[in-house]
């Protein structure tokens, strides 16, 4: 499905991340073994969060940020989003409790998405037509996105260990009658939702001791039933059917040519994907990657890479592909749009 | 016109069968307003019973679901964390591919949310076809031995498909959340939060702070009707019915009272089912459907509050 929004722009991008660096190479497995899934990965380090960690602490401080750097009063968001898989409770949803720790307008709206890795697109798109469709009535909406994903991941398992990194965004989105378009596409394809899953993590398998005991998967793997499993040769096989696909589309359906692009912005899966895509795409030199620094963040990974190369341009394509499976695409204008990228700092009273 | 297929699983506790938490099945009826609930057993989960009720959506109204064109499912019961249940849902339904899907956390308010994400997605031309789904079970985070929680709750799901005819005449909504209360209507114990492990899994509990709940209700329910009617510059008198979440009989009679509802333009559905949350909208309006009580043109106004807190409001012409 396609649409063009109008009257939003993209007023300011911040993310965050904990303090805490976990360097891949310091990890308990064999050094040949790291060496090889750290190339392999291009992950050298992430930053998680510390056992027992507040991940809203997070979510409260980069609302915070964001609100101070657009010197926007905190009565005037009329809405907010967040975007995660890990969320503080199955309910109450964690947009409502952040409303309540930001001390936001009480006629704000708020909900919680559940997407991954195409959830900064799905995020986007949302926050958009909310505005959109009010015709000019909601003005601000704060987008959170973000995941821990450090917390449901086996810390045997070697497939996943070395790869994922916990981070936060806020993107601040604003009506404005003079903003440019914004295309979007967006996919599902459920026939292949158990490509990435956590078995034993919400009410369909009962969570018991029994899903915390190791196993051996058949590559022999060490994994645990309330851990996240990837089938990363299915994975990447959808991605490479499916994501040059809709680039293309992209293109076609925004009659923006190839060249007039400054970055294709893809989620950070693992070095070796975006390098893939990059290159079938024939767009290494516009393709930014900084995945060695923070490893995959599922949805948070295309805002951190923004806040990364602070790009100032016209027209940049967002690409969000992964769980689900899902897929979603966007060209946003960020010329008048501010970045800021952080990391958290313990607040001392 | 709103087309509605529901779907409540098969295993039914009466208020019999509850004699246990200390309370007679008359007094709990006199209390709640609820003579039995369904709930699901265990190896029936929210996603099930969305499943049936867009079934029951498609067969009802001979619906071509290769027509639907964007899929909303709103749940706090999800089967995993991820992968989203929503692409699990398309997949069963097999509905056509590449078609998006959205997925939404909320609770009481759920339903409206879901119209007006309905009415974004269908205004900005990227869908023209919405199903629209609300399936919870919350009695798997009930205690055994929570009288208050027990009483009221039910499971049970619901699927909505929404068109530009419907859209057309949803009116302006209101939303409003105070995260303040976040903490008198949670599963403790659960997701990120989760700390307690044992034998039996995580202790991932309902709590609900009644009074609380009830002061809040009773303060802020009044108001946004009044801004609803306001925003959309109609007149108490002119709106034919009010469908108000059904949290409880209890709740509903003081909010009824307060705000001077005639009875009759006050239906209620939540003798047989319990509070199903997010679908309690729904069921109402299709039990309106099937009594065949809701004439074209009548004004109808919406009102969903509880979890979170959260709050959302229309008013929509059937």
């Amino acid at each position: 499905m396609k649409t063009k929004i109008k009257n939003c722009i993209i007023k300011h991008i911040e993310t965050m991340v904990p303090s805490k660096i976990v360097n891949n190479m310091d990890l308990d497995f064999e050094e040949k073994i790291k060496k090889k899934i750290v190339k392999n990965t291009g992950v050298e380090q992430r930053h998680v969060l510390e056992d027992n960690q507040s991940f809203m602490e997070l979510y409260k401080q980069i609302g915070v940020n964001t609100l101070q750097a657009l010197n926007w009063d905190k009565d005037t968001i009329d809405g907010v989003i967040v975007v995660t898989q890990t969320q503080e409770y199955r309910l109450p949803a964690t947009s409502c409790i952040l409303q309540g720790e930001l001390e936001l307008n009480s006629e704000a709206f708020a909900y919680d998405i559940s997407m991954g890795c195409s959830g900064y697109i799905y995020g986007l798109y949302n926050a958009m037509s909310n505005i959109a469709a009010s015709s000019g009535e909601i003005k601000r909406v704060l987008l959170f996105v973000g995941d821990a994903i450090s917390t449901i991941v086996n810390p045997k398992n070697k497939s996943n260990v070395f790869l994922f990194g916990d981070a936060v965004s806020c993107t601040a989105i604003e009506y404005d009658t003079n903003a440019p378009e914004t295309p979007f596409i967006l996919k599902t394809d459920g026939r292949e939702f158990d490509n990435i899953i956590i078995e034993d993590s919400g009410l369909k398998n009962k969570i018991t001791y029994s899903s915390f005991e190791d196993y051996t998967d058949e590559d022999g793997n060490i994994n645990s039933k309330d851990c996240l499993k990837m089938d990363g040769a299915k994975v990447f096989n959808f991605t490479v059917d499916n994501v040059p696909n809709i680039v293309e589309e992209t293109l076609s359906y925004s009659q923006i040519n190839k060249e007039e692009l400054s970055n294709y912005c893809f989620h950070q899966a693992n070095k070796f994907m975006i390098n893939f895509l990059s290159t079938k795409i024939k767009v290494n030199d516009k393709t930014p990657i900084n995945i060695e620094k923070f490893g995959n963040t599922s949805c948070a990974s295309i805002p951190l890479i923004l806040t990364e190369i602070k790009s100032a341009t016209k027209n940049n394509m967002l690409v969000g592909f992964g769980v689900g499976m899902s897929m979603g695409t966007c060209i946003v204008d960020l010329e008048n749009t501010t970045f800021n990228h952080s990391i958290y700092k313990e607040q001392t009273e | 016109m709103f087309k509605v297929g529901t779907y409540l699983p098969e295993k039914v506790l009466l208020n019999a069968n509850l004699e246990y938490l200390g309370w007679s099945a008359k007094k709990i009826f006199v209390k709640t307003g609820i003579s039995q609930r369904h709930v699901t057993i265990d190896d029936e989960t929210a996603l099930d019973l969305a499943y049936h009720a867009c079934e029951d959506l498609f067969s009802k109204y001979e619906i071509d679901k290769k027509e639907v064109d964007y899929i909303l499912y709103c749940t706090q019961s999800p089967d995993y964390n991820l992968p989203n249940n929503v692409s699990i849902l398309h997949k069963r339904l097999n509905l056509s591919n590449n078609i998006p899907s959205l997925e939404f956390n909320q609770g009481c308010s759920g339903y409206v949310y879901g119209l007006s994400l309905a009415k974004a997605f269908i205004s900005a031309s990227l869908a023209t076809k919405v199903l629209l789904v609300t399936a919870d079970t919350y009695t798997k985070y009930i205690d055994y031995e929570d009288r208050a929680n027990k009483t009221i709750f039910g499971d049970g799901a619901t699927a909505t498909l929404l068109t530009k005819n419907e859209i057309d005449k949803f009116g302006e909504f209101i939303f409003g959340t105070d995260g303040n209360g976040s903490c008198n209507l949670c599963v403790n114990n659960s997701g990120l939060s989760k700390t307690k492990l044992t034998e039996d899994g995580f202790e991932d509990r309902l709590f609900m702070n009644g009074s609380e709940i009830f002061n809040f209700t009773l303060e802020t329910v009044p108001a946004s009707v009044e801004k609803v009617l306001e925003k959309n510059n109609i007149k108490f008198e002119e709106i034919d019915y009010f469908l108000f979440h059904q949290a409880n009989n209890f709740m509903l009679e003081h909010l009824r009272e307060k705000l001077n509802i005639p009875k009759e333009k006050f239906p209620k559905f939540i003798e047989t089912t319990g509070n199903t949350v997010s679908s309690t909208i729904p069921f109402l309006i299709n039990d309106l459907n099937e009594k065949q009580i809701l004439k074209k043109g009548d004004k109808l106004l919406l009102i969903g509050f509880g979890v979170g807190y959260s709050w959302g409001t229309t008013i929509i012409e059937y």
